[in-house]
C-alpha cells in the first residue's frame, strides 16, 4: 500500500510523460502481480463504488481527533477535499503498517458490505489508525467514492509496452475487457494483459502506425508561408469525424481509433460490416462521419447510422501502399468507395492558398472542420507531410455563472465553468439587474421575459495559486473566492457581472438544454473584463450569426 | 481588540505597544525604541531608533536593515526599562528567534513572535529549541491554526528531498529548492546529504550564511549561482534560492531543472502546485497544530491573545477550552521576502 501511495505521489508531482512512465515502470517492477493488476485498475479511475457516508466520517473523525464538528468543516474549507482533511486530522500513527495492496484491498473492503454508516466510519477510522498519511488518504477516496483517476489509459498502456515489451496495439485491444466492471483484478489476468505473442484472431488484425497530423492555423498567407507552393498538396475535407483505420485480414476486421487508449463511438457491428466491405489484406484510414452529411446527426431518437470516408489506402490486397506518393494512394480510395458503408473522400489538387482560403472561408457553416493537406509526393508517415488547416471557430461572449473544482479523465485538476448568455435581449437596465439577480439564485423569471439561460459548460486546467501565465489569470483563485455567493456541495454559484469569449465547433439542436442549443468543442479564450454583462450575446443573435446544424 | 486598563501590551497603529516600557515589538512602523524578536523582514522592519533584540540575532539584523542602534542580549538575560523586566527566551524559528518576556507588578505576558513546536521532538538545529515561558497572558502566533497542520518529523522530510535530490542527479538534472534566504534556506543546508552533489545557493542566501557563520552557524559549503557559466554546470546540483528570484535573469539558467517549495503550506495538496512548482516539502519553520496546542497550555496562561494566521479558528477553540482568548490585527505574514542590506545597496 505504502509503495503505491508514494507511486501516486510520484505521478501528481511528475511535470511530464516521461517521469510518469518511469515513475510506473519502476513500479510495475517492484511489486507482485496482484498488487500490480489492483494497481493498474486503481490508476485507470475505477474504484469500487461508495462504503462511506460523509457524515458519518465526521463525526467519527471529530471524536477521534478531539475537535468540534464547525473545526473539521473549516479545515475542510482550507483543504477543499474530504479524503485529505481526515487523513491529516487525525492523529498519526504510531507505527505505520505497509500491507501488500492487493492483500489489503481483497480483506478490507468486504469488511464494509451492508453495514451501518457508522460501524464503517469506525471501521475506516481504526484502519486510518495504522496507515500512513498518504495512504489514508487513498484508502478514505476509495471508501467515499470519490476516487479519480490517476493517468490516462495511453500513458498506462505506455508503461506497460515499455515494461513488459508487449505491442501497445494489443494493450488497447484488450484494455476494454481489463476495465470491465465485474473483471476482478488477479495475477493470472494481469499476466494475460502482458503477453506479447497474440492471442486471439482479433489480436492478428493490426493497424499500421498512424501518421502524425500537425494542426496549423491561420490566414491562407500563413499558410503559404509555411507550406509552400500549393501544387505541392492535396487537399481533403475533413468533417471532424473520429480518425480510424479499417483492417480486414483472413483472421478477421477490426476497427482503430487514432487516439490511443480510446474506444471508438462506433457500434462494433457498423464498424465490422465497414470492414467487410473492403477486400482481403487491406487497410484503409479515414474518419466516421454520420450518415446525412458532414456534422450530421440522425433523427431523435434513431441510432446514428455511420459511413466511413476513406481518407488514404495503407494496405490494399496485401500490398503495402504506404511508400508511394500519397496522390496514387488516394487515386486508390476511389475504387474502395461505394461499398459497404464506405465512402470516398473529396481529395483535390491544390492550385492556390488563397484561392482555396476563400473558398472554404465559411467551411464552418457547411460543417466542414478542417482541410487535410496532405503532401502529394510524400509517403505515408513522412513528417511534416500531414497536415489539418482548421477552419475558423465561431466565437460568443458569455457570462460567468458558476464554477466547480473537477478532475478530468485524466485525473488533472480542472475548473468548469458555468456559463450563460441572454435569452432575448434586455430591454432597460432594470430588466438587466433583474436578470442578474434571478441568475445568481437559480429563479426563473417569466418566459416573456429576458433571463439568462445556460449555454455551456467547459473546463480549464487547473492552477492552484495563480500566476500570469493561468488561462484564468492572476487573482483568479482571490476573485473566485469573493466572487462566490453560494455554494451547493462543490459548486460555486457567482455573482454573475464577468464575461469571457468562448469559441466552439458546431452549434446543434437539442431538447435537453434550456437554450434549445448545444455548443460543441467549446473552449475558453479569454476574459472581456471591459464588457457589461448586458452586452453579451443573446440567443436571437447567436441564431444569426452561427450555423445551427440541423440535419 | 477590547484591552483592559493593566494590559501589558496593547495594538496601535505602529504595532504592538507595552505602554509601561513605552516600547514596541516587532512594529510595523518605525519608531523610536523596537524589541525585536527575529529577523524576518515582516517582524523586523527598517527605521526604529533603538532595537533590543538576541545576540544571536545581531549579525542577521545588521545584515538586513544596515546601521541599527541595537542592545543584543542572552536568552535569558533581564533589562528593566521603566520598571518593566524584559528578557528574550528561545523560540525555535530561526537563528536567534525569541519570545519577548515581559514582567510588571506582578503580571507576566509573553508574545512569542513567531516559533516552531511539534508533537515530535526534532528541533530546528540551526537555532535554539522552543522554550515554554510561564506566563498569565500569551500573545500567540496562529500561522497553521488548524487541526489539519501537523509536521511530519523533519528527518523524514529531509529523506524525501534527499530522494527527491538523488532522482534528479541520477537524471542529470538540478534540483532546485525554492526557499526563503533566511531561515528555511538554513534549515535545509543543515538537513540536506550534502554528499549526494554540489550545492549551490544565490547571493541573498550566501549573505544570510555569512552573517548566520558570524553567529556561530555552521553550514555546508556552497557555491555563488551567479558564477555559475551555463545550466549544464548546475548538472546533480541542489539550487537553494528564494522564489521571488527564480523567474526573471535566473530562468534560463535553470530552465529544465527540478524545481520544488519547502514550505509547510504543501503539506496540503491545493499548495504543492503553487507557482508552478513541480512538487513541494512540507518543512515549516512555524508550530503546527498540536505544537501551538502544548505551548499555550506550557505556558498556564488563562488569557491567550492571537495573532496573525487562523485569528478566528483559534479564538473560538481556546474560548471553548475555557480560555480567555482575543486577537491582535497585527502586519504579520509568514512570507519573509526581505534582502540583505549589502544585497540592496549592490543592486
Amino acid at each position: 500500500m505504502k509503495s503505491f501511495a508514494e507511486l501516486v505521489t510520484r505521478l501528481e508531482d511528475a511535470t511530464d510523460d516521461a517521469q510518469r512512465i518511469d515513475a510506473l515502470c519502476a513500479y510495475w517492477s517492484a511489486v507482485p502481480a496482484a498488487d500490480a493488476a489492483w494497481a493498474l485498475r486503481l490508476l485507470a479511475g475505477r474504484g469500487i463504488g461508495r462504503r462511506l457516508e460523509p457524515g458519518a466520517l465526521r463525526e467519527a473523525t471529530c471524536r477521534a481527533a478531539g475537535i468540534e464538528p464547525w473545526l473539521f468543516d473549516a479545515c475542510v474549507d482550507a483543504s477543499g477535499d474530504w479524503a485529505e482533511t481526515v487523513a491529516h486530522t487525525l492523529p498519526p500513527a504510531a507505527r505505520p503498517i505497509d500491507e501488500p495492496l492487493a492483500h489489503w484491498l481483497g480483506c478490507e473492503l468486504s469488511a464494509y458490505e451492508d453495514a451501518e454508516p457508522g460501524v464503517n466510519a469506525a471501521q475506516a477510522l481504526r484502519r486510518c489508525a495504522v496507515l500512513d498519511t498518504m495512504s489514508r488518504e487513498l484508502l478514505l477516496r476509495l471508501l467515499l467514492g470519490r476516487w479519480r483517476r490517476l493517468a490516462s489509459d495511453a500513458l498506462l498502456q505506455r508503461s506497460l509496452s515499455r515494461h513488459a515489451g508487449v505491442d501497445g496495439r494489443l494493450l488497447a485491444l484488450r484494455w476494454p475487457a481489463w476495465l470491465h466492471p465485474r473483471a476482478r483484478p488477479d495475477a493470472s489476468r494481469w499476466t494475460a494483459l502482458l503477453r506479447s505473442e497474440p492471442a486471439c484472431d482479433a489480436e492478428r488484425v493490426l493497424p499500421h502506425p498512424f501518421a502524425p497530423v500537425e494542426m496549423i492555423d491561420g490566414d491562407a498567407a500563413a499558410i503559404a508561408a509555411r507550406l509552400g507552393d500549393a501544387s505541392q498538396w492535396v487537399v481533403h475535407e475533413w468533417w471532424g469525424g473520429e480518425r480510424a483505420q479499417l483492417v480486414r485480414r483472413d483472421a478477421g476486421c477490426a476497427c482503430w481509433p487514432a487516439r490511443d487508449g480510446e474506444r471508438s463511438l462506433v457500434p462494433a457491428a457498423q464498424a465490422a460490416q465497414a470492414a467487410s466491405g473492403l477486400p482481403p489484406d487491406t487497410v484503409v484510414e479515414g474518419e466516421w462521419a454520420q450518415a446525412g452529411g458532414p456534422a450530421g446527426q440522425s433523427p431523435p431518437g434513431a441510432a446514428p447510422r455511420w459511413m466511413f470516408r476513406i481518407s488514404d489506402v495503407l494496405e490494399l490486397a496485401g500490398r503495402d501502399l504506404r511508400a508511394l506518393p500519397a496522390l496514387q494512394r488516394v487515386a486508390a480510395a476511389r475504387e474502395l468507395a461505394c461499398r459497404a458503408l464506405l465512402l470516398a473522400g473529396t481529395p483535390q489538387q491544390v492550385d492556390d492558398w488563397f484561392a482555396l482560403g476563400t473558398r472554404w472561408a465559411g467551411g464552418r457553416s457547411h460543417g466542414v472542420d478542417a482541410l487535410r493537406l496532405m503532401r502529394r509526393a510524400a509517403a505515408y508517415g513522412t513528417p511534416r507531410a500531414l497536415f489539418d488547416w482548421r477552419t475558423p471557430a465561431w466565437r460568443a461572449t458569455v457570462l460567468l455563472q458558476s464554477a466547480e473544482h473537477v478532475a478530468d479523465a485524466d485525473g488533472q485538476a480542472c475548473i468548469e465553468l458555468g456559463l450563460a448568455l441572454w435569452n432575448r435581449r434586455p430591454a432597460d437596465h432594470a430588466a438587466v439587474q433583474r436578470a442578474l439577480a434571478a441568475a445568481q439564485t437559480g429563479e426563473r423569471l417569466a418566459a416573456a421575459s429576458a433571463q439568462l439561460v445556460p449555454i455551456a459548460k467547459l473546463r480549464v486546467a487547473a492552477r492552484q495559486g495563480g500566476n500570469d501565465d493561468d488561462p484564468l489569470g492572476a487573482g483568479w483563485s482571490d476573485w473566485l473566492r469573493e466572487a462566490t455567493v453560494q455554494r451547493f456541495g462543490p459548486v460555486r454559484w457567482l455573482r454573475v457581472q464577468r464575461a469571457c469569449e468562448i469559441a466552439f465547433d458546431a452549434a446543434v439542436p437539442t431538447r435537453r438544454r434550456r437554450s434549445g442549443i448545444e455548443l460543441r468543442g467549446a473552449r475558453f479564450l479569454r476574459w472581456c473584463d471591459g464588457v457589461d454583462a448586458a452586452a453579451v450575446d443573446d440567443l436571437p443573435s447567436l441564431h444569426e450569426r452561427v450555423r445551427i446544424d440541423r440535419s | 481588540m477590547v484591552t483592559e486598563p493593566e494590559d501589558l501590551i496593547v495594538e496601535r497603529p505602529e504595532g504592538l505597544y507595552c505602554p509601561a516600557g513605552d516600547f514596541y515589538i516587532d512594529p510595523w512602523r518605525a519608531v523610536d525604541r523596537a524589541v525585536i524578536t527575529h529577523a524576518h523582514a515582516d517582524h523586523a522592519r527598517p527605521g526604529h531608533r533603538r532595537v533590543l533584540a538576541t545576540a544571536h540575532s545581531e549579525p542577521v539584523l545588521r545584515a538586513r536593515l544596515g546601521r541599527l542602534s541595537m542592545q543584543g542580549l542572552a536568552y535569558g538575560e533581564v533589562v528593566d526599562h521603566h520598571g518593566v523586566r524584559v528578557s528574550l527566551h528561545p523560540a525555535g524559528h530561526v537563528l536567534g528567534s525569541a519570545q519577548v518576556r515581559l514582567e510588571h507588578h506582578g503580571r507576566v505576558w509573553v508574545a512569542s513572535g513567531d516559533y516552531y513546536l511539534s508533537s515530535h521532538d526534532e528541533p530546528n538545529p540551526t537555532c535554539a529549541a522552543f522554550e515554554p515561558v510561564a506566563c498569565d497572558c500569551f500573545v500567540t502566533e496562529s500561522t497553521f491554526g488548524l487541526p489539519l497542520y501537523r509536521w511530519q518529523p523533519p528527518s523524514d522530510v529531509f529523506a524525501q528531498i534527499n530522494d527527491w535530490w538523488r532522482r534528479n542527479a541520477g537524471r542529470q538534472r538540478a534540483s532546485v529548492m525554492a526557499a526563503y534566504s533566511f531561515g528555511k534556506a538554513q534549515h535545509l543546508l543543515a538537513g540536506v546529504d550534502a554528499s549526494i552533489g554540489p550545492i549551490w545557493v544565490h547571493r541573498s542566501v550566501e549573505a544570510m550564511n555569512q552573517a548566520c557563520a558570524a553567529a556561530g552557524l555552521s553550514l555546508p559549503p556552497t557555491r555563488p549561482l551567479e558564477s555559475a557559466a551555463s545550466g549544464d554546470e548546475l548538472a546533480g546540483a541542489l539550487v537553494i534560492a528564494p522564489p521571488q528570484t527564480l523567474g526573471g535573469d535566473l530562468a534560463p539558467l535553470l530552465s529544465g531543472a527540478a524545481k520544488a517549495f519547502a514550505s509547510g503550506w504543501t503539506q496540503l495538496r491545493s499548495g504543492r502546485r503553487r507557482r508552478g512548482f513541480d512538487c513541494g516539502f512540507a518543512l515549516s519553520d512555524h508550530a503546527d497544530w498540536p505544537g501551538l496546542q502544548r505551548a499555550i497550555a506550557a505556558t498556564g496562561a488563562e488569557r491567550v491573545i492571537v495573532t496573525h494566521g487562523q485569528e478566528a479558528v483559534m479564538v473560538r477553540w481556546l474560548n471553548e477550552q475555557g480560555l480567555r482568548a482575543q486577537t491582535f490585527s497585527t502586519e504579520y505574514g509568514d512570507i519573509d521576502d526581505g534582502e540583505p542590506a549589502t544585497a540592496v545597496a549592490q543592486a
